[in-house]
């Protein structure tokens, strides 16, 4: 008796997690507007169809330079996600430091965006005029200038923020310029003038990207956007930069080729939607 | 051993705070099949392929996982109600990144899994009495030893750097499990149930915990010391999410149940078989993993 009840829990078992596994989830799903979520967008810098690792690792561009990375951080600001409907949800006054050195600051925490399902994204690579001339009491956080230490992110000589920068070594780059061939290319200009002296360009550029998935907030659902990066697209976008002859970039006025191209580097890999 | 430690720390400092770590995991392992029947022990040599497609909505990451493992199996008798089953499992398997078609392979011994069972019922042996319905239920349990290879170099451009597309899991995993068995004339069904507690591994990732599930039906044709045995079942797989660093990653885990097909040869001391295991519903790594169909087959001789 004892075998037959043994027996009869156990195929109860298992016929139970059979049912159990193949049931399909059937709910109705109803956009609450009154109800919000956070997005996360994710920033993984990368180098063409490589990841980005900093240090020795050699990547080539497409004058055929070989080179590898020591630094590459950005401003992001100016985040805004247009729904289906479109309507624009804008985040004003959030700015953020994406560094290849902090794995945390690659992750942007958008926060209470209303429910709804997102079809575009914008953000601005840089720091917009009207901040970098707020006092500068209003400029902490990421945006505190003394803040950078030896990663430095503003020119306190003329033009404000330093929007993007990347630098490392390359072979092509000439001797003469650096004897240990260095590169540094350093891109601002917010187009005003540093205490009343000349407007410098504007190298302020906005990115706009389709979710090739929709970004569905719900109150359940804190949606996850994963943008793609590739580094590769400063040297190699509409302009064709080589690192023999753009090398050293620490001003805006010749800056604005490599905002052009850095422009282009932002892809939406993929969104997740999953459920909390 | 400090040293280690301060390494592992900065290791984990590395490591991003979340992470795309979808990818076929091929660490289920020590699952069963119909076994040879009889009270006679085996050795023999698996082989098994099985394959996922991942990340099925990225544009860059989407990637095709094919999992090769050749496996030396054996089951042991040390006392009369006794079994004690080993597997010792070697993988020749790859990633392909769909995008580029570049192949990144991944090769060498993976997790070893060893096996008690006590068989707590045998109307075989029991008594003497002829049963119309013979049934056997082995009570058992295990150890998955963190043989393979789990470390990986975030910094490594040929490293796939995912704790699921490593040979091993890099944890010693506990396995629980019921094995059950009724035969009435050449018809038999076979069932089994396999639940493996997970711990957390050097590097601070913790797969989630495992239950198989399966169940089949086989029929037994004879022709003088030859035998052949086909058999259908529906096989289910069940995971927890995995942790990193003590955050849930939402991406793993799930389900999905297979239909299987198969047959069993018997001759002499010789067992070939191959099963043919086809999904029939999943849902797994939140609909990110899709797993295809698996082929296993194996060459056994018992003893």
């Amino acid at each position: 008796m004892i075998t037959n009840s043994v027996v009869r829990i156990f195929l109860l078992a298992l016929v139970t997690s059979a049912t159990f596994v193949s049931c399909k989830k059937t709910e109705e799903d109803v956009i609450d507007p009154d109800t919000k979520n956070s997005v996360t967008v994710e920033f993984e810098n990368r180098v063409g169809d490589q990841k980005l690792i900093l240090g020795t690792t050699p990547y080539k561009n497409a004058s055929g330079e070989s080179f590898s990375l020591t630094a590459l951080n950005y401003f992001v600001s100016n985040i805004s996600l247009k729904n289906e409907n479109g309507t624009v949800q804008k985040f004003p006054n959030q700015y953020f430091l994406v560094k290849q050195t902090d794995a945390k600051s690659k992750l942007i925490t958008l926060k209470d965006v209303p429910s709804g399902n997102y079809t575009e994204m914008s953000f601005m690579i840089g720091v917009d005029s009207l901040k970098s001339v707020s006092p500068v009491t209003e400029r902490t956080g990421v945006l505190d200038p003394t803040s950078y230490g030896d990663d430095g992110m503003y020119w306190s000589w003329n033009s404000g923020y330093i929007f993007l920068k990347i630098e490392g070594t390359s072979v092509a780059v000439p001797k003469t310029v650096n004897a240990n061939q260095n590169f540094a290319i350093h891109v601002g200009g917010y187009g005003g003038g540093w205490n009343g002296s000349a407007k410098t360009v504007n190298n302020l550029r906005t990115i706009t990207v389709p979710l090739t998935t929709k970004a569905t907030v719900r109150a359940n659902i804190a949606p996850e956007v994963h943008l793609f990066v590739d580094a590769l697209k400063i040297f190699d976008g509409p302009n064709k930069l080589s690192l023999a002859t753009t090398n050293s970039v620490h001003s805006p006025a010749v800056a604005t080729p490599v905002a052009e191209n850095y422009k282009t580097m932002f892809q939406v890999d993929h969104v997740h939607n999953n459920k909390q | 051993m400090k040293t280690y430690h301060l390494f592992y720390f900065f290791l984990l400092l590395t490591i991003p705070v979340q992470a795309c770590d979808l990818c076929g995991c091929s660490n289920g392992g020590s699952f069963f099949g119909i076994l040879p029947q009889g009270h006679r022990g085996f050795m023999g040599v698996r082989y098994r392929y099985n394959s996922y497609h991942s990340h099925l909505n990225s544009l860059n990451l989407s990637s095709h996982e094919q999992f090769r493992t050749a496996e030396l199996w054996g089951r042991f008798y040390p006392a009369k109600r006794l079994q004690v089953m080993a597997f010792v499992p070697y993988q020749f398997s790859r990633q392909t990144i769909l995008k580029t078609g570049e192949t990144i392979p991944l090769r060498g011994l993976s997790d070893v899994t060893a096996l008690a069972h006590y068989n707590l019922i045998n109307t075989f042996m029991d008594d003497s009495v002829v049963h119309t319905v013979n049934h056997s239920l082995l009570v058992g349990g295990g150890v998955k030893l963190p043989t393979g290879r789990y470390r990986y170099d975030e910094n490594s451009l040929s490293d796939v750097a995912n704790p699921n597309f490593q040979l091993g899991t890099g944890s010693t995993d506990w396995i629980g499990n019921l094995i059950y068995t009724a035969r009435y004339k050449n018809w038999g069904m076979n069932a089994d149930v396999s639940y493996r507690v997970t711990s957390t591994n050097p590097n601070g990732y913790r797969f989630g915990n495992r239950l198989n599930t399966s169940a089949s039906v086989f029929y037994l044709a004879s022709m003088g010391s030859k035998s052949i045995m086909p058999n259908a079942g529906v096989f289910v797989e069940q995971a927890g999410h995995d942790i990193r660093s003590g955050e849930v990653n939402k991406q793993t885990g799930g389900y999905a149940t297979y239909l299987n097909l198969g047959a069993e040869l018997y001759l002499n001391k010789l067992n070939l078989g191959v099963s043919y295991r086809k999904p029939v519903s999943q849902f797994l790594s939140e609909g990110e993993l899709q797993a295809n169909a698996q082929l296993t087959t194996h060459i056994t001789f018992l003893f």
